[in-house]
């Protein structure tokens, strides 16, 4: 293998005059307003009807700066290794099972958009990725500056430059991700990639992937599938007992928590779920409109579509982001004992279900979709798209096809991290909720007819 | 040239006010732009209609223009049953009754002047709203302008002012060019400095006023192509009062439009049609019914997917 880190001599490629660039100020005022946002969003979140109180504990973990970074950097402290990931097709099992922490670093920060749009111009690039890199460049993420080692798959293009980038801060493991889903070579490339990153995290613990570990991390995080599982029943049901908001923040809380801890948590919201559904309190406003949201991720704090669709009369009982329900939706199938092909089960896992649109065929996406639409009585489809998501934008339109088959109507957005365009946002998504409604009407008279 | 459907709606307002029998509705239309306000007799009849620019209090303004209305028609505040609003500032208005959104009031509104219409375009002060109408005039899709206001009322408007022509005369003056100039730009700034240079160039006014026309019905006609509709297409919102705009979109799409004796008021009419009409005995039907009564079901997701798979 050519790819070898080179810890000492990163040459800057992006950022060799940006050093030292942002005053202490600015790093500041950053920090201060991500706080700010995380906050607000927090407070909107703890505003909502009939909330549990078990899901204070999620909001803590994902507020900024945070106990669970303390943590975070004492583990450091006492020795362990931080794995950062930018994408959920990293298999956190492999990380665990070699004693290191794995945590997501994808922000969802607005005001950490600036810095970046200071060094690479306001390009429409994805705000996902500005933002993420803005954290780092000013250090408004107190998690992104405890990492050994960065694993980003080359997904879609902002992602892998993303990478790119990083680079001058910190050692980057990058997948080769093949793109094309059928193709000859696929499984055994993205196998042969799983492999190369576990010799490189390897050599980063000075451990080596041990049978016991990787089944014993496995084991976690199907129990962890399990109870996500269980969570998402009651988001089936005819009144859903948890809005799709508080459902986003628990999955994300998965991808930098304890999952021991956090299969715990859930366990226990799950009961205080059923509890309520006993004494008949629901979340959400009566007859709510049963929305699916999909398309591009929405990181928290970035939950401006989802809020305002929570207000205007719906309810998010489905997701197909990959910054929710697809984090946890798909465990581990293990029916060897050889450690090889624990390690086949578990790439596979995280390659072939992933329905990121920067695979082709994608026709997986589109089956689930219908899958889910059916299972969850779905009302209609918010697809969303943040700015430069060109991928999902494109797929938007086939997938925008098969629903107006299915005669579920769907809306179309595309915005940024900025709360610039949230009352005009309002206004469709109120519009979309006021049609779903009148769709019923219709559906029942013909019906009675 | 242009298919004005006659408004079969309004009636001789004097012989109705005098009738006491019947209720009235108020619907009000705070737009961008302006804000329209209108009394609507019995469910069908419009007997008064006011528009104004929207202030910065679009809520006294309402309520000054909804009162003034009722002075005019001789009609008591208390024979008003119910108050709707709409457009951008719907819930600043504290004293209606309820709210709907611009978009499904307006396709309301179009469905009750025009029901054949396939689609229902709304292109008002700083909006282009496409609304597709299935059954029963049931909004089934929708496409709206995103982040810019181009081509819009707005826009025009500006045109005018920097042409010095007023509002009203522009669908007519532009009517009358026989050598349109071509406008390249969209964005309203840079809009104003071509117009500018095309004065200062000594082009005719109604020629550039053409040109801005035809770049309006290309945008608007963009919009309404996207909802790949065949037709009749309903137009209304205040540009539905410029001739030209309508003439061109019409020779762009090649379909039939149809514009109301009233373009600005679809909306407000939308909203007050929204009143529950005690004239119809109709029901609510707004509460989600799950086909196959699932609501029995608990457990975990696996059960209940498993018992829906059983069945």
């Amino acid at each position: 293998m050519g790819k070898e880190i080179q810890n000492n001599e990163i040459e800057s490629r992006y950022l060799i005059d940006k050093e030292g660039y942002f005053s202490p100020e600015q790093k500041e005022r950053t920090g201060k307003k991500s706080r700010e946002m995380a906050n607000n969003v927090i407070e909107i979140l703890r505003g909502q009807k009939n909330r549990p109180k078990t899901m204070h504990y999620f909001d803590e973990l994902l507020s900024y700066g945070g106990k669970r970074i303390d943590e975070i950097i004492s583990f450091r402290n006492s020795g362990g290794k931080v794995v950062g990931t930018t994408c959920v097709m990293v298999p956190m099992e492999i990380i665990g099972a070699l004693g290191a922490k794995g945590v997501r670093i994808c922000s969802g920060y607005y005001e950490c958009v600036h810095p970046s749009n200071e060094l690479l111009g306001d390009a429409g690039l994805c705000p996902l990725v500005k933002s993420t890199l803005g954290a780092k460049m000013v250090s408004a993420n107190p998690l992104m500056d405890v990492l050994d080692l960065l694993v980003a798959p080359a997904t879609c293009d902002g992602k892998m430059k993303l990478a790119e980038m990083m680079e001058d801060w910190v050692p980057v493991v990058m997948l080769n991700v093949p793109r094309v889903k059928t193709g000859d070579t696929t499984s055994k490339l993205w196998l042969e990639e799983i492999k190369y990153l576990i010799r490189k995290l390897e050599s980063l613990t000075g451990e080596r992937l041990r049978k016991k570990y990787l089944l014993r991390e496995i084991r976690k995080w199907n129990a962890a599938n399990r109870a996500w599982n269980d969570l998402m029943g009651f988001r089936l049901a005819k009144k859903p007992l948890i809005s799709g908001r508080d459902a986003m923040i628990i999955a994300q809380a998965s991808e930098i928590d304890d999952i021991d801890r956090w299969t715990v948590k859930v366990n226990e919201l799950n009961q205080n779920l059923k509890q309520m559904d006993d004494s008949g309190v629901y979340a959400g406003e009566e007859n709510a409109a049963r929305v699916m949201l999909a398309g591009s991720p929405m990181i928290f704090p970035n939950f401006k579509i989802p809020t305002v669709i929570e207000e205007s009369g719906g309810i998010i009982v489905f997701d197909e982001l990959c910054s929710a329900n697809r984090i946890l939706n798909n465990p581990v199938i293990v029916d060897e004992t050889n450690t090889s092909e624990i390690i086949r089960a578990l790439a596979e896992r995280y390659f072939f279900p992933c329905t990121c649109p920067c695979f082709s065929p994608n026709d997986e996406r589109i089956t689930r979709l219908k899958d889910a639409i059916k299972n969850y009585n779905v009302e209609g489809v918010v697809f969303h798209t943040l700015r430069g998501c060109h991928l999902n934008n494109l797929e938007g339109t086939k997938i925008e096809l098969v629903l107006r088959d299915l005669e579920i109507p769907m809306l179309k957005l595309e915005s940024e991290y900025d709360e610039g365009d949230v009352e005009q946002v309002r206004t469709r998504v109120e519009a979309f909720v006021e049609m779903i409604k009148a769709r019923r009407k219709v559906k029942r008279k013909k019906k009675k007819k | 040239m242009v298919d004005v459907a006659k408004n079969p709606v309004i009636a001789s307002s004097k012989n109705l006010a005098a009738s006491a029998n019947g209720f009235y509705d108020i619907g009000i239309d705070v737009g961008a732009i302006s804000t329209k306000v209108l009394i609507l007799h019995n469910a069908k009849d419009i007997i008064g209609k006011k528009v104004l620019p929207t202030t910065m209090q679009p809520d006294k303004l309402a309520k000054k223009m909804m009162d003034l209305l009722l002075k005019e028609q001789g009609i008591k505040r208390e024979a008003v049953k119910h108050i709707i609003a709409t457009g951008q500032g719907r819930k600043v208005i504290d004293f209606a009754d309820m709210a709907r959104t611009e978009i499904t009031a307006f396709a309301k509104g179009a469905y009750f002047l025009f029901p054949q219409a396939e689609v229902a375009v709304d292109v008002g002060g700083q909006g282009i709203r496409v609304m597709k109408l299935g059954e029963m005039g049931i909004v089934s899709d929708f496409r709206t302008n995103v982040k810019c206001s181009s081509c819009t009322g707005c826009f025009i408007d500006a045109m005018a002012i920097a042409l010095d022509v007023g509002i009203e005369n522009v669908g007519e003056l532009s009517s009358s060019s026989l050598n349109p100039e071509t406008i390249s730009t969209t964005c309203t700034i840079f809009a104003e400095s071509e117009v500018v240079s095309l004065v200062a160039k000594g082009k005719k006014k109604e020629d550039i006023l053409a040109g801005l026309n035809a770049m309006v019905a290309k945008k608007v006609g963009a919009v309404i192509n996207t909802t790949r509709t065949r037709g009749p297409v309903f137009l209304g919102g205040g540009v539905g009062l410029n001739v030209d705009v309508i003439r061109k979109l019409k020779e762009r799409l090649a379909m039939d439009i149809y514009v109301p004796a009233y373009p600005q008021f679809v909306g407000a009419l939308g909203a007050a049609l929204f009143a529950p009409n005690p004239l119809i005995e109709e029901e609510e039907y707004e509460e989600y019914e799950d086909e196959e009564e699932k609501s029995q079901e608990k457990g975990s997701f696996f059960s209940r997917l498993r018992s829906r798979r059983e069945k």
